[in-house]
């Protein structure tokens, strides 16, 4: 399965840059700027996705019938690629603000909490290296999960309930059937939004898989430190079994 | 059972560790709770300013005498045939709603600056006139292609490619 949405981000990602660079046309306003339409906004919906799936681990770990270490270890690979797409969701859009609006950065409530989400889950990840006990820490994580995600539908109604400077959502909006966006670039969009949630898939198996090893090593590094001491003691005990 | 117990003789076995236990994750909660409560508010005063990120034309108009010659944002779209370069600074109409505001803006404006466009300024009022220092273009969520009849204007009615088309 990871070979596979290994293979398909890829191919999904190369087809984005060929659609996007050399199919698509040049926009009415913005020129060629309009490119990072394709990246951009699928960038920032992995950042939304991956927050979710966290406060989703999240609940299922917070719900005694379903806990398990398995909910927890999701949330904590998932908020991790979260971080990283909102981080690429900052630079990208930095770098698409500066060429249209004029500047970088403005302190709109989009930009501004946009900032906070990625606090938060930043927050989120160092309070999951305070050194305690797994199942203390597991809890404890899961809650401030859930906090932190409480920011994802603020950010994404910002530009709804807020003056912007940020214009209003291009697809994540109600009355979807009439699009903003026309002809191949409303295709090369979706492409783009395929493609980055395949890597997003593929991320995040390759980040579980990493946190079992990361677990199973940790366990086993104590069972050898365990066997070491044993090992240690054991020609102590054939001597005085001996001297007998 | 907090007084009865500070007020125990030093002689007093400590409470029982259950007890204990509970009374330290009661001080964490409400720790907990202090820091979400400032958190909240440091939130709400940062974004009280970042939600009112710029007046409209109509509102600022409004406002006008309250906002004195105090800075702002305003936004309003270009209105075409106003734009007039000269040397450093350019000067135009914004309207919104109906309300126009005359702009002198010092300094150059971006690439996408153009009629019909709409902009976030951000400078002060000066008389009637807007002095402004930075122009921001807010463009829309609407993406058309450049040339939509592209092909069409290429192929020509008759079929044919078009001199010098392409």
């Amino acid at each position: 399965v990871s070979r596979l949405l290994g293979l398909g981000s890829l191919i999904g990602l190369a087809l984005t840059a060929v659609l996007g660079l050399f199919i698509t046309p040049p926009d009415r306003v913005m020129g060629n700027l309009v490119r990072l339409l394709y990246v951009h906004p699928a960038v920032a919906w992995v950042a939304y996705l991956a927050f979710g799936v966290c406060a989703l681990a999240c609940i299922l770990y917070l719900w005694p019938r379903t806990r398990s270490f398995f909910w927890d270890r999701l949330a904590a690979a998932s908020a991790e690629i979260g971080v990283v797409f909102c981080a690429l969701t900052l630079a990208t859009g930095s770098i698409w603000g500066r060429p249209t609006w004029g500047v970088w950065w403005v302190w709109d409530a989009r930009l501004t909490t946009t900032a906070i989400l990625l606090a938060l889950f930043i927050g989120y990840l160092a309070l999951r290296r305070v050194s305690t006990d797994p199942t203390v820490r597991a809890k404890r994580s899961a809650v401030a999960g859930l906090v932190a995600f409480a920011d994802v539908p603020i950010v994404h109604m910002s530009v709804v309930w807020w003056n912007t400077l940020h214009q209003p959502a291009t697809v994540l909006r109600p009355g979807l059937a009439s699009p903003t966006v026309t002809g191949s670039m409303a295709w090369t969009l979706l492409v783009s939004f395929v493609s980055f949630t395949v890597l997003y898939g593929w991320l995040l198996v390759q980040r579980y898989q990493a946190a079992v090893l990361e677990s199973r090593w940790e366990d086993e590094g104590m069972q050898l430190a365990l066997s070491e001491r044993w090992a240690e003691a054991d020609p102590a005990v054939t001597t005085i079994g001996a001297s007998r | 059972l907090s007084t009865t117990l500070s007020t125990a003789p030093a002689s007093h076995p400590a409470p029982p560790l259950a007890v204990r236990r509970r009374r330290s994750r009661r001080r964490a909660w409400l720790l907990v709770g202090v820091v979400l409560v400032a958190l909240g508010v440091l939130l709400y005063k940062g974004l009280s300013s970042a939600t009112t990120f710029f007046y409209t034309a109509d509102q600022a108009v409004h406002l006008k005498a309250s906002l004195g010659t105090t800075r702002f944002n305003l936004e309003g779209t270009v209105v075409p045939g106003t734009v007039r370069r000269d040397g450093n600074s350019v000067a135009f109409s914004v309207s919104n709603h109906g309300t126009i505001v005359p702009v002198i803006n010092r300094g150059y404006p971006p690439q996408l600056f153009q009629p019909g466009i709409p902009v976030v300024l951000e400078g002060r009022f000066s008389g009637s006139t807007f002095d402004s220092d930075l122009i921001m273009v807010k463009h829309s969520s609407d993406y058309v292609a450049a040339h939509p009849d592209r092909v069409s204007n290429y192929v020509g009615k008759t079929g044919t490619p078009a001199k010098g088309g392409g």
